[in-house]
């Protein structure tokens, strides 16, 4: 997953970036709302950390900006001031949650992890697709309730093929958003990945959840299972 | 004496019709002076000529005796209560000729007075009749022994028709000058609706700025009170601009505190040092956090500004409810929203959000599945009051923390131990700004906040 962060604070900024990373984002970050904005428009994001009080253009346009140009990632606002008329005025504009500072890095995530999947259609931090449960508190997977072990690297490419699951993802899209350097990209990399995922989710080879779209990439195989209608 | 005390209108009419009351009574009292002095110069000069008549009349013949001719070209003293008489006397004040209109009736004899001297003056006659009376004494010089002989004549006249007249007069007089009175009166008050209706146009512009229908004063007024219409429009724009200034002050300043304290919390939470070193610095950091809220929420306070549009509430519920639909999604809540009534209240967006949002924040925090914002409008001894209630399905509130929310004065490092300061902000917005009062009414089954404010 691929995060964009837009602070104006060199340490709070870097911290941000620190932690996101060691749990496993592929993190952008910016230090204006301008070359901010931009990054959003241009990369492909999966949800942005936006500080309002920013030194050029304030978060609030930047999200506005965003929104009308038809960007959809979920965006997280960090604001200093705990007034309502702030707050509501980012979420009118398109923001999706807030945190005001200072906050706790666990906090920041679980409400990250929590925008990203309620952003891919799951209601609860477990992602249940068919006999495929991947709980991304724990970072771990399981088929037909039985614990498989999987790799961080390979948590990450499953966890991208299920927040899209029904969607062909491209292998040029699933390197954009598991590296940050073009230079680590490399798809007979993520091919071997795919690989040894598929052999550990489907032993047997009767479930094919990953498919193969030939000349486009893959797509995983099953429907999500939202809480509420089990 | 209220009207008077609050009306321009009618102080200016009351003190006019004073000053014109006191003028007139002073012209009154003069005309009338001037008017019976007239009239009784004319008694005066009308009895006179009746002296200089009778004493054509008169002939004394050689026997010292006095005669007086029969035909008197009078005729009012040959009639009875004519009113008119004539009496004439000897040196003695024997009576020695009377009018016939005098049968019945005297009339005292004047003092005798110097020859050739006239002395006018009022008397009473037998009958108690007022009259005038003049008075003169003549030497009359006899023919054969060039001795003279000096006789008292008096001319009387009876006062009714000069108080007729008089009365007549005043009367007249009087008249003219209520009906003069009233005209002006009345003229003077046309006057003074008409002058004074763009100071009323104002109060009118003003009361529909803080209805709602309008945002400035038109402007369009005389002279004399540009002045005061555009200072007011400055007012009007600088009322809601200054709050916004300095609110934007409060927001940096906020930013430049809290970022600091975002650095420290997140590398207490990177780097693990001792743990007692972690708790006090974390501690320390939270006590700064909400001292540094409190006050700023508490300085971000507007209150209700004069001269401004009167804030709907149903729209400020829409848009928390729509923000915390937002922030509460993945806890599948069903937030609803009731507003019955017009729901305007005079006061400020920022403080109302800051009340409403702050409540059903905390509501949708412990609720369970439900919460419901509603918002009304009641009559409270005759008096207007909004009531914003907020109710969830959480597992309540403990009574404690309820005292200490609700008890006035409790400062916030005293009582806000592992507490929001939420509660304690809207509390002094809502009692200490807006006079109104804060309920929270809690049981296993749910917690119940209503905030009542005056409108």
């Amino acid at each position: 997953m691929r995060l964009l962060v837009i602070e104006d604070e060199p340490t709070l900024r870097e911290q941000l970036r620190a932690s996101l990373q060691s749990d496993g984002f592929v993190v952008d970050h910016s230090g204006t709302g301008v070359e901010g904005q931009f990054f959003g428009e241009e990369y492909p994001i999966d949800l942005a950390i936006v500080d309002i009080g920013l030194p050029d253009i304030s978060g609030i346009d930047v999200i506005k900006a965003w929104r009308e140009s038809g960007v959809s990632f979920p965006v997280l606002i960090l604001t200093a001031r705990d007034r309502w008329e702030d707050k509501v005025a980012g979420l009118e504009i398109g923001a999706d949650d807030y945190l005001v500072k200072p906050f706790h890095t666990e906090e920041l995530l679980a409400r990250i992890k929590a925008l990203l999947r309620r952003a891919a259609g799951f209601a609860e931090s477990k992602l249940r697709c068919g006999p495929v449960i991947l709980d991304t508190a724990a970072k771990s997977a399981s088929v037909n309730d039985e614990l498989i072990e999987v790799t961080a690297f390979e948590y990450k490419v499953l966890e991208h093929l299920m927040m899209n699951t029904g969607k062909v993802v491209s292998k040029h899209e699933l390197s954009e958003h598991l590296y940050e350097d073009e230079t680590d990209r490399d798809s007979n990399v993520l091919e071997v990945i795919v690989g040894r995922l598929r052999k550990k989710l489907d032993p047997e080879k009767d479930l094919n959840p990953i498919e193969t779209v030939r000349g486009h990439g893959y797509r995983f195989r099953f429907g999500r299972e939202s809480d509420s209608e089990n | 004496m209220l009207s008077l005390k609050h009306s321009v209108n009618s102080r200016i009419v009351v003190f006019a019709g004073l000053v014109l009351a006191a003028f007139l009574s002073v012209a009154g009292w003069v005309l009338d002076q001037a008017f019976r002095d007239s009239a009784s110069i004319a008694v005066r000069e009308r009895l006179t000529s009746n002296v200089f008549l009778l004493l054509g009349s008169i002939e004394v013949n050689a026997g010292r005796d006095i005669v007086v001719s029969k035909d008197i070209p009078k005729p009012e003293w040959q009639l009875p209560e004519s009113g008119h008489f004539a009496q004439i006397f000897s040196e003695t004040l024997d009576q020695i000729w009377h009018s016939r209109s005098m049968l019945g009736l005297d009339i005292p004899p004047p003092n005798s007075g110097s020859p050739g001297q006239f002395y006018f003056t009022e008397a009473q006659s037998s009958t108690g009749e007022a009259l005038f009376v003049l008075s003169y004494a003549v030497l009359w010089e006899t023919g054969s022994d060039q001795k003279s002989l000096k006789l008292l004549i008096q001319t009387a006249e009876n006062e009714a028709g000069f108080r007729l007249q008089l009365r007549r007069f005043r009367r007249s007089l009087w008249g003219w000058f209520f009906a003069i009175s009233f005209g002006f009166l009345f003229v003077q008050t046309v006057i003074l609706r008409w002058g004074l209706k763009p100071l009323r146009d104002i109060a009118q512009e003003v009361a529909e700025i803080e209805s709602g229908n309008k945002d400035a004063l038109s402007g369009n007024y005389p002279v004399e009170l540009n002045a005061l219409g555009e200072n007011l429009n400055a007012l009007i724009r600088t009322n809601t601009s200054n709050i916004q200034r300095y609110r934007n002050a409060l927001g940096d300043l906020a930013h430049s505190l809290k970022t600091p304290l975002a650095v420290i919390k997140s590398a207490l939470d990177a780097d693990k040092q001792s743990e007692s070193f972690t708790t006090t610095i974390s501690d320390q950091v939270e006590q700064l956090d909400k001292t540094i809220n409190y006050q700023l929420q508490r300085a971000a306070a507007a209150g209700r500004p004069g001269l401004a549009r009167p804030i709907d509430v149903r729209i400020i519920v829409g848009k928390i409810a729509s923000s915390l639909r937002k922030v509460y999604a993945a806890k599948e809540l069903h937030i609803e929203e009731h507003c019955l009534g017009r729901l305007r209240i005079s006061g400020d967006e920022g403080d109302m959000m800051e009340m409403i949002g702050n409540i059903s924040d905390n509501a949708c925090k412990w609720a369970r599945a439900n919460v419901t914002i509603s918002a009304s409008e009641l009559k409270i001894d005759a008096r207007r009051a909004l009531v914003i209630e907020i109710s969830d399905d959480g597992p309540g509130m403990p009574p404690e923390k309820i005292t200490d929310a609700l008890q006035r004065g409790t400062r916030l490092d005293q009582a806000m131990e592992g507490q929001g300061i939420g509660l304690a902000v809207v509390r002094e917005l809502c009692e200490q700004v807006y006079q109104g009062k804060l309920e929270i009414d809690s049981s296993p089954a749910g917690t119940n906040v209503q905030i009542t404010l005056p409108i």
